[in-house]
């Protein structure tokens, strides 16, 4: 399905065309493209891939499926890194 | 020499990373403190903050990681953040914390021994932070810790060694390591437990919120240090009476007339 959203971004132009994806992302919702890899929404964030490491729906995925896992409608995303802690 | 795991630790200094105004500060205080394990948290990035990352400032080298499941309510929460925490760092060694009340963050006997139990199956190496409950502290023993954590009082207040006589029939009883945490809030604390026998203690606030955290962590360094080396000189035995010290014999003056010989 090709959903028009409004106004045109001359960044992504891409994007206005596609089938969009609500997912949650540390709790937050947030909307990507159909077809975005966890590597992708990692990029988006400005996220180096070794420095997270990430869960959906409760599942811990491994780092060299970052590239190839795409997203679904629905996923609960966790990013999580170390911080300080006793 | 302290052994845990298998794992040689020559300071019995460890430091939590919690609570220091800054990553440059903190950086300096362990290295002062000479600390060869650190433990740090699990949480959610910070989406806004994306650069925040604690790994760039803490030397792998140098420091253990000992991951924590802080947050954790339950046994179930605290296996998830074990398994998160060993994908993002690699390491088996896990602080295991599960506490349900954040008004006195003291720990879930029950759900920690669950997650013990759970997490030796999956290979962990467990140190379990527990109240200083000697019984439990043979049954998590049993249940595979690599060494148990009993608490001196709450987490944050700074009180020092409330539960010394569990502390101690804990050290007495212990075949695992026996690392005094939370509650530790001045070096003398420290000093006590390992004139007790600790074999180690863990400190986060007392060093991250003092006026200048680096000499702090010097501080600890050297009381950690002389506690432990009381411990194996061996303390004297107390006593209700006094005992002089100087002789008794060959004193010049006269008896008293209100004391009693």
């Amino acid at each position: 399905m090709l959903i028009y959203d409004g106004a045109v971004n001359p960044l992504q132009p891409y994007r206005l065309y596609m089938k969009k994806l609500q997912i949650l992302c540390n709790g937050q919702p947030q909307e990507v493209a159909s077809g975005t890899t966890l590597a992708r929404l990692l990029e988006d964030l400005t996220l180096p891939a070794d420095s997270v490491v990430a869960e959906i729906n409760k599942k811990i995925i491994d780092r060299d499926q970052y590239a190839t896992l795409k997203l679904a409608q629905g996923d609960q995303v966790e990013l999580i890194r170390f911080v300080g802690g006793g | 020499m302290l052994t845990i795991a298998g794992t040689d630790f020559t300071s019995r200094l460890f430091v939590g990373t919690g609570k220091f105004s800054s990553s440059a500060v903190m950086e300096r205080a362990i290295s002062a403190s000479e600390s060869e394990m650190v433990t740090v948290a699990l949480r959610r990035v910070d989406l806004e903050n994306p650069d925040d990352d604690i790994m760039t400032h803490l030397d792998r080298e140098k420091v253990r990681f000992l991951p924590n499941t802080s947050g954790a309510r339950n046994a179930d929460e605290a296996v998830r953040l074990a398994r998160l925490a060993r994908a993002a760092s690699g390491t088996r060694w896990l602080k295991l914390e599960v506490t349900p009340d954040p008004r006195t963050l003291l720990p879930d006997p029950v759900d920690t021994l669950q997650a013990t139990e759970q997490l030796v199956k999956e290979d962990f190496i467990v140190l379990p932070y527990m109240n200083a409950d000697p019984i439990l502290a043979l049954r998590l023993q049993d249940a595979g810790a690599a060494a148990v954590m009993p608490l001196g009082a709450p987490i944050g207040t700074n009180m020092g060694i409330q539960t010394a006589l569990q502390v101690a029939i804990i050290i007495e009883q212990a075949r695992v390591p026996v690392v005094v945490d939370a509650g530790i809030g001045a070096p003398s604390h420290a000093a006590r437990a390992m004139e007790m026998g600790a074999d180690a203690v863990l400190v986060n606030t007392a060093i991250a919120v003092a006026g200048d955290p680096v000499r702090m962590a010097t501080a600890f360094k050297q009381a950690v240090q002389a506690g432990r080396t009381a411990f194996e000189a061996g303390l004297g035995t107390r006593s209700s009476s006094a005992r002089a010290s100087s002789p008794q014999r060959g004193q010049i003056g006269e008896p008293l007339n209100f004391i009693e010989e």
